[in-house]
């Protein structure tokens, strides 16, 4: 008998397959891994802080350590967490499934984007890390970490001031982290453009990939200033340019909050997203007021570019200048309102299926609305002028970030875990993470807007027992302590019931989805459809489901 | 407000922000009444029931569009009214710009239009710590060792600001307003006829390692007790009571002014650093022992 000989494909190891990968959801599933890694070392930093701010007086950390660990935790959560986790982890695994196409359209430069980004991150954490286990075993000060805060602010950033090594390190990783995180957002802006599914049109673009749509154009439009600024600032240590050492001494602020004030909406924008997939889906109707929603969003990514002086209402700009900026601050309470209401009358006259992805999004639209309502205070001038920089600013931003993105990014997890693995999580443990979450959550950040007002300013160290901040301070500690644990409960549930394959098997669709992703496997398989589906609403999965009964109301819009 | 606010500043400042807190307020519980009342009557009930599809109202969203568009809008307007009533503010069409670059004689002329003004003290912000100048009494004085700035009550006083290294802020809470203290750069806040007292504030522009201890405490005393105080002061700044420093408060100092005061001795010129005759005595006792 003849012996046909079929050349076998050579079989990668399991290792060299994830470090060479360029499908776009095991890229996704690095950054998810990655950036929960940092979530979790940031907050452990933050936990570090609290512990010091417990009592007055502490000396549980050195000043030094402390200075450093509130710079590394606000950085580690913003570059190297929460946009990470938004864009390159959910964006990168979801956008190309719920627009019905097979991979990125750069499959090989998103494989750089996000292997700049591990890069980055080394190089922003290690040197923190080898600094702070050589500060506490005692070799001394190895100067491989940055204390300038996350503005890094001029002067006190240049050479003159922070002459330490962990300043140049830091700026490098922050710029090789941006010029990632530009490449990624070109990525998502040409796949939208150029491979969705036949049918999709704008309007029936899925709200996740819309928010990721702006968020990128905001990332394009303002990441490379930071970048440029970032680089200006260190060539400036090192060759001895003079962009920032001697200019305005509100230059460096300028080009910080462009880019920063922006960067609020590229973390909270996609979080968003995922909360309007949620709702309507845990509702069982359709998304209240679709347009309304996506108009909203882009309004909020091209006011977001207008505010950024807000932020510096007490550097010394000019007043009238001052004035334009306190009123598109204002502004864009309104957008921002909108999607609130939307939001809830989504849910209003629903049926709604109460699991852990909608309990998150209840507590994201609860707490970030608080978070929105002090950011109008704030940008009163006269108000700001009081309350720049202090405890009040720290805990309003917290409403937004981790009251809207966390719970945003934990709602997503809920809801797109089974599709990523195939087997559910735990509803029960959820359900007592969320709710831990949401009393520890508010336990560590009201008392921090009542320190704020009690004049306590942000970035210190350390404080006096006579200035009435003792129970407030403790208070916050005690919940930033519950947050903890239940981010430690999310952890259990995913060992056991994921890792652990504990869990009920997902199938296609637990969730009765409306998206494209719940169209295909769980996991889905290499190129995600067989065929590529045609959609013919912003609901395609409802579409089919409701193929045969007269319900299917998308005729009257 | 939950600071005691004891000047016309600050009081302005806290009535706004409890005009905002009561809309804030009506909005807040609106809110989540409406998120509260859905999440609880809306409970799936049957595994198959079907909700009515409702994809919008128009109406309903024009409405909680144009209505914090109105709030918001007013919000503004107060708070450009609040701006122009504080102290050396200016006029809502010309507000005065309280910052300038060191040397601009033009911005330092409006400033001394801008309010009338009792006297004048000159503040450098150091890391870490205030020097306060009196200009008309000729009086130096610093906020290290709890050192307090002393105030006659009842004056509007001037601060003109100006920092020596890096960003620092002046902030004390009870009197309403801050501002960037920046290098090259004057910054000037007003504090108006303050009440007798003890207030404190703090630096609110993180400045580096000791930025926690930044602190300045303020003392507003009586025109009688603040006229011996500065005879006081000036009869310990005449002194020169250099002989007998004692090298190990010396070395306390250090730590606490590190090379600015090691500088200042260097060059013989301690007039700026606030320190008092018998410190820079123990000081320089201290630097002979390091060389």
């Amino acid at each position: 008998m003849a012996s046909i000989s079929i050349p076998l494909e050579k079989r990668r190891s399991a290792l060299v397959e994830w470090l060479t990968t360029v499908d776009h959801k095991k890229i996704g599933i690095v950054y998810m891994g990655l950036a929960f890694t940092f979530f979790i070392f940031s907050g452990l930093l933050a936990l570090a802080i609290r512990t010091q701010l417990a009592a007055p007086g502490m000396t549980v950390i050195s000043q030094e350590f402390y200075n450093q660990a509130f710079t590394m935790h606000g950085t580690g959560m913003i570059f190297l967490f929460t946009i990470p986790f938004l864009v390159g982890g959910f964006g990168n695994y979801f956008m190309p499934i719920q627009i019905g196409a097979r991979d990125m359209a750069f499959p090989k430069m998103n494989a750089f984007s996000l292997w700049l980004f591990v890069f980055a991150g080394f190089v922003m954490e290690f040197g923190f890390m080898l600094s702070m286990v050589a500060n506490a075993t005692g070799w001394g000060n190895l100067g491989l970490g940055s204390a300038a805060s996350w503005n890094a602010y001029v002067p006190y950033s240049t050479r003159a001031f922070s002459p330490q090594a962990g300043m140049d390190i830091w700026l490098i990783g922050i710029t090789l982290n941006g010029i990632s995180g530009t490449l990624g957002a070109v990525n998502i802006l040409v796949t939208v453009y150029s491979l969705r599914a036949p049918g999709m049109s704008v309007w029936r673009l899925p709200m996740f990939t819309w928010t990721l749509i702006t968020t990128a154009v905001m990332i394009l439009l303002a990441t490379p200033v930071l970048t440029a600024g970032l680089m200006m600032l260190t060539t400036d240590r090192n060759f001895n340019t003079q962009f920032f050492t001697t200019a305005d001494p509100r230059m460096w602020q300028h080009v910080f909050w462009f880019y920063s004030h922006p960067a609020v909406y590229i973390m909270v924008l996609p979080a968003m997203g995922v909360i309007s997939e949620i709702l309507p889906v845990f509702s069982r109707k359709p998304i209240f007021g679709l347009k309304a929603l996506m108009v909203s969003t882009a309004l909020i990514a091209l006011l977001g570019f207008t505010t950024w002086a807000h932020h510096m209402f007490v550097s010394g700009v000019n007043p009238l200048i001052q004035r334009f900026f306190m009123f598109t601050t204002m502004l864009i309470a309104v957008p921002t309102g909108v999607k609130i209401f939307n939001w809830i009358f989504t849910m209003w006259g629903g049926s709604l299926n109460m699991k852990t992805p909608l309990m998150m999004s209840i507590g994201f639209i609860s707490t970030f609305t608080i978070g929105g309502i002090t950011g109008v205070f704030l940008g009163m001038i006269p108000v700001d002028q009081q309350l720049h920089n202090s405890y009040y600013v720290v805990s309003h931003f917290h409403y937004v970030l981790f009251g809207g993105s966390v719970f945003g990014i934990f709602g997503g997890l809920y809801y797109w875990l089974p599709k990523i693995y195939g087997r559910m999580l735990s509803d029960k443990i959820g359900k007592v993470q969320f709710w831990l979450m949401l009393f520890g959550f508010n336990l560590t950040f009201f008392p921090q807007y009542i320190l704020g007002l009690l004049g306590m300013p942000r970035r210190i160290a350390t404080y006096l027992p006579d200035r009435g901040w003792d129970i407030p301070n403790l208070l916050s500690s005690i919940g930033a302590f519950t947050i903890a644990f239940s981010v430690l409960l999310f952890i259990i549930n995913f060992v056991i019931y994921i890792v652990g394959r504990k869990g009920e098997v997902a199938g296609d669709d637990p969730w009765e989805g409306n998206t494209l992703e719940w169209m295909t496997q769980s996991p889905p398989p290499e190129y995600n459809f067989k065929t590529i589906p045609v959609v013919h609403s912003e609901r395609p999965l409802w579409d089919i489901r409701h193929a045969n009964d007269n319900t299917n109301a998308h005729g009257k819009h | 407000m939950l600071v005691n606010t004891v000047t016309a500043d600050a009081i302005a400042i806290n009535s706004l922000y409890n005009i905002a807190l009561f809309f804030a307020v009506i909005v807040f519980f609106i809110v989540q009444g409406l998120l509260l009342f859905s999440a609880y009557k809306y409970k799936r009930k049957k595994a198959d029931e079907l909700p009515a599809q409702n994809h919008g109202n128009m109406k309903l969203e024009l409405f909680w569009t144009i209505v914090p568009a109105l709030i918001v809008i007013m919000l503004f307007f107060l708070s450009a009214n609040t701006l122009s009533q504080l102290s050396g503010a200016g006029t809502q069409a010309s507000p005065i710009h309280n910052v300038h670059k060191i040397g601009d004689d033009n911005a330092k002329r409006r400033i001394e239009d801008a309010k009338r003004t009792d006297m004048i003290i000159e503040i450098s912000g150091r890391q870490w710590f205030w020097q306060y100048k009196y200009i008309k009494d000729g009086v130096n004085h610093s906020s290290q060792n709890d050192g307090e700035l002393i105030i006659p009550e009842g004056k509007v006083v001037r601060l003109d600001m100006n920092s020596k290294d890096v960003l620092h802020a002046w902030w004390v809470p009870s009197f309403g307003g801050m501002l960037y203290v920046n290098p090259g750069e004057m910054s000037y806040l007003w504090i108006d006829k303050p009440p007798r007292g003890s207030y404190i504030g703090q630096c609110n522009a993180y400045c580096g390692l000791q930025h926690a201890q930044m602190i300045s405490r303020i003392k507003v005393v009586s025109q009688a007790e603040y006229d011996t105080w500065v005879k006081l002061k000036k009869a310990e700044q005449g002194g020169v009571a250099t002989e007998g420093g004692n090298a190990e408060r010396g070395a306390q100092l250090y730590v606490d002014g590190g090379y600015t005061y090691a500088e200042a001795i260097a060059k013989g010129d301690t007039k700026n650093t606030g320190l008092q005759a018998q410190e820079v005595a123990d000081l320089s006792a201290y630097l002979d022992t390091l060389k």
